[in-house]
């Protein structure tokens, strides 16, 4: 499933002025929270909840002027927007698996499908690379240096890592 | 200072911190040969794999990684034309020049000496001049460190990026999330909602990870590159001896290590600034300038020299004041306090093997590089352009996972990740520097807590913070640092 369009031009304004609005929101939210904590505890995140408020205004009327203005910021917020969705899904859905099953084989799978998914159809390799990260982090790690990593379900090497 | 950097040469000569420059050095190599990875990505996939080791371990790969990653930006930019790193698009402009003159091999001869040369004079500095900064800052009480803080971010804040709003917003941040946590002086809880892996606040490691190493992740899946470099590249012999040539390359190596040292100190420049400043220098006393940019071994050499003189003196206000020269700096600021050690005059008290062992790795390491980036190792190591970048954006994924997951053996950790991993990503897009949201979270409990003793120490009275020749120095500095981008575009205006 090979993604090729590109994202539309102008949206890195777009995005400009809606991580503005959502930093304004954030602040507020952290001003009303700090509010309610004691004396000391209260001021210095209420300092930082009120700057961060009056910067991003700042920046989302800079860039609502410059829009008025016919200067909006050029170019699209992400270089692939389909491509950065699968990236971002990816992501949800290895830590999703690791979490449920283990780091061996999402991380194969990861290794295999996600330059798969992007156009990348020599399978051979990718599962060369997948293969030989893996071991080499289970060497390092579990052999070598003793660390944890998530509980397995691969049996036996699942009871060895838990 | 001799006495404790004689009490660290065995520790830096232990064979298990021999090992751990040798692998820092060939990890900053490939990091720095891959376009789009920068030696703060090889840094923040690093520092949690080195979480738990022994320090000098994971400083002497820092330490490599660092140097290794300079030279390495070289390679790509020599043979391909595509800079590593940003420090090496200097080097380009000379370097692919010769490459198609047929001196590829001369050319990365003369940037690997070049570099070596500007990161063993930069280490010397660390060395020489870190102490004195020491014993200034022992004057220093709750007022000063305060004022010190606030100094460090405004740096950082304002000369990083070109935006000083977003340079600010960025701090903001990194100070909101330094928040996160039980308040120390009187047990309140701040921001934690009621999950429990919050009471100490967030991970350092976890936010140094995910801000520096996912978002080039995503990048890679953006850009989808499924070629890599032609083998035939790599076929290289060598073509004369660059030290025999010292005394003509000498003036340039002074002149770049000079500069490169004088910009790594000063905070919000270095690497490509340097560089550039290098190779501008360069050109400029050049007896035929027309000759730069067409494959004059000198540019080579300036740049490259610059880059690598600007490594180690980006560390000394960071390990004297706490405050970093560069953004790997303020990464490896975040390494050392992942590893307990807090920078300034108590880390040369408390740990004076460790810290002056840190700047020992810094020279060995700079020589290490003149073996293990000589041709035969770029032959080897430069191997993995011929990798298509797609296939690895996974593999760095699967080393951030594990190394994030065994720092607190908690999946809760892996979706900190992924959260800072995509604001760092939508930060990155829209111009947002990232050095200051990690300067903001370690400095932020310090400025708090030492503002919190001075007023205290001072019966509340706000005026005793501007009462002291040095808080009156380092206020008006800051004050003066956050106009700078005002003055500047005034000036640009006029």
């Amino acid at each position: 499933m090979e993604v090729s369009s590109a994202s539309e031009p102008g949206s890195r304004s777009l995005a400009e002025i809606g991580f503005a609005a959502v930093l304004i929101a954030g602040a507020i939210v952290v001003i009303v929270t700090a509010s309610a904590y004691p004396g000391e505890s209260a001021t210095y995140p209420l300092v930082i909840g009120v700057a961060l408020a009056g910067l991003g205004c700042w920046i989302l009327l800079r860039e609502v002027l410059r829009r008025r203005r016919g200067h909006a910021m050029a170019g699209s917020f992400a270089e692939h927007g389909p491509r950065l969705v699968i990236g971002l899904a990816a992501l949800v859905l290895y830590i999703l698996a690791v979490s449920q099953i283990g780091f061996i084989l999402p991380s194969v799978a990861l290794g295999v499908l996600l330059p798969a998914s992007v156009g990348f159809r020599r399978w051979g390799l990718s599962f060369v690379v997948a293969i030989v990260s893996v071991v080499a982090i289970l060497l390092i790690f579990v052999l070598a240096l003793e660390r944890p990593i998530p509980p397995d379900i691969l049996s036996p090497l699942g009871r060895l890592f838990r | 200072m001799i006495d404790a950097l004689l009490h660290a040469v065995p520790l830096v000569f232990a064979p298990m911190n021999i090992l751990a420059m040798i692998i820092g050095v060939i990890a900053g190599l490939v990091v720095g040969c891959l376009p789009g990875l920068t030696v703060v990505t090889g840094l923040a996939v690093l520092i949690p794999l080195t979480f738990g080791l022994d320090p000098l371990f994971a400083l002497g790969m820092m330490a490599g990684m660092y140097n290794g990653g300079s030279y390495g930006g070289a390679i790509p930019a020599i043979l391909m034309r595509v800079p590593g790193t940003p420090a090496s698009v200097a080097t380009v402009l000379d370097g692919y020049k010769m490459t198609q003159k047929g001196q590829a091999a001369y050319a990365l001869q003369v940037a690997l000496l070049s570099g070596v040369i500007g990161s063993v004079l930069s280490s010397i500095a660390l060395i020489v001049l870190s102490p004195p900064l020491v014993s200034f800052s022992l004057l220093f009480g709750p007022i000063e460190y305060f004022w010190l803080g606030i100094l460090g971010l405004a740096t950082v804040s304002s000369l990083l990026g070109d935006d000083l709003p977003k340079g600010l917003i960025a701090c903001g941040i990194g100070l909101l999330i330094g928040a996160v946590g039980q308040d120390i002086s009187n047990g309140t809880e701040r921001f934690t909602f009621g999950q429990l892996e919050l009471l100490d606040g967030f991970s350092a490691i976890v936010l140094l990870t995910g801000l520096f190493a996912v978002p080039p992740v995503l990048q890679m899946v953006e850009e989808a590159v499924k070629t890599g470099m032609s083998g035939d590249k790599l076929k290289l012999h060598a073509q004369g001896s660059v030290l025999r040539q010292w005394r003509y390359f000498m003036p340039v190596w002074l002149r770049s290590s000079v500069i490169g040292i004088i910009i790594g100190i000063l905070p919000g420049a270095g690497g490509s600034m340097s560089s550039f400043l290098a190779y501008n220098e360069a050109k400029r006393v050049a007896r035929e300038p027309e000759t730069f940019g067409h494959g004059n071994p000198e540019g080579v050499a300036a740049s490259e020299c610059g880059n690598g003189a600007d490594n180690a003196a980006s560390l000394i206000p960071a390990l004297a004041l706490g405050i970093p020269g560069s953004g790997v700096a303020a990464v490896i600021l975040g390494g050392l306090l992942v590893h307990g050690l807090r920078p300034g005059p108590q880390l040369f008290r408390e740990h004076p093997d460790i810290v002056y062992g840190f700047m020992l790795q810094f020279l060995v390491t700079s020589l290490m590089l003149a073996v293990l980036g000589g041709l035969a190792a770029t032959r080897i190591f430069g191997q993995v352009l011929r990798l298509p970048r797609i296939v690895l954006a996974p593999v760095i994924l699967l080393f951030v996972t594990i190394g994030v997951y065994s720092v607190n053996n908690a999946v809760f950790d892996l979706w900190v990740l992924l959260g800072v991993g995509v604001i760092g990503y939508v930060l990155e897009r829209l111009d947002y520097p990232s050095a200051p949201i990690v300067l903001g979270l370690l400095l932020g409990p310090m400025i708090e807590s030492q503002l919190r003793l001075a007023l205290t120490i001072s019966g509340g009275r706000t005026a005793a913070l501007v009462s002291t020749p040095i808080a009156i120095t380092l206020a008006l500095l800051s004050a003066a640092i956050l106009l700078t981008p005002a003055w500047r575009k005034l000036r640009m205006s006029a």
